[in-house]
């Protein structure tokens, strides 16, 4: 199935882009995903570090992915 | 309502003067300073997930006004790069009473501070760059940020 991951602040800077298109197999979940694009990109963040979002909501890690999801992965946050 | 912006907060032009019925109005100013835990910091710059920030900065705001006894609260938070002294958050409370109003304006800062997705990247004065992070507040879901730590 066909999804975007969209990137942000440490990791923006580690992927080198601001978000891509992905082709990803049946079964796979959030924290599935981020440990592939982790060893990929070198992430500096560990997969209990960071919330996942998809499509503009938090959820948990281990829910499914679905065809059309766009995936953040949130770091840390520091507003304020 | 909550907002970002990406250009400077000017304070005086956010006041709303019509509410007859207020009695007790409170703000909140996060300003830039120039230190952090002994760094001495240049300048900061904040990135958001725009489409959720919003989102989740209405959430807040949404729930502070059920919360407490309220009139109305805005909150505004700033991207792209600060400089020192720059106001990086402001919000503002106003309630028929001061209680109520201190109460709401804790909430609201702490909220955004644990849940909101902005991000913060320090530039120090040696040259040296962080992206600012607090696991352990985050992990507890702990809303106080009375210290920091660095990813490296």
């Amino acid at each position: 199935m066909k999804i975007k991951v969209r990137y942000f602040a440490s990791l923006r800077e580690k992927a080198g882009i601001s978000q891509e298109e992905m082709t990803i197999g049946p079964g796979m979940d959030l924290r599935d995903l981020y440990l592939d694009l982790s060893k990929k990109y070198d992430f500096p963040l560990a997969a209990n570090e960071i919330k996942y979002s998809v499509n503009n909501e938090y959820v948990e890690p281990n829910i499914p992915i679905n065809e059309s999801d766009v995936i953040v992965f949130i770091p840390p946050v520091a507003g304020g | 309502m909550f907002q970002m912006t990406e250009t400077a907060i000017k304070v005086h032009d956010l006041f709303d003067t019509t509410l007859d019925q207020v009695g007790g109005i409170v703000t909140f100013e996060g300003r830039v300073r120039n230190d952090n835990h002994g760094r001495r910091v240049e300048k900061l710059e904040y990135e958001a997930f725009p489409e959720m920030a919003e989102a989740e900065g209405m959430k807040i705001i949404q729930e502070a006004k059920s919360k407490f006894a309220i009139e109305s609260a805005y909150c505004v938070h700033r991207t792209g790069v600060l400089n020192i002294r720059d106001i990086a958050i402001w919000i503002v409370v106003y309630a028929k009473h001061r209680e109520a109003a201190y109460r709401a304006s804790e909430y609201i800062i702490d909220q955004v501070k644990t849940r909101v997705p902005i991000w913060k990247k320090e530039y120090y004065v040696d040259g040296q760059t962080d992206w600012v992070k607090c696991l352990a507040c985050a992990a507890k879901g702990i809303p106080h940020h009375d210290h920091f730590h660095h990813i490296k």
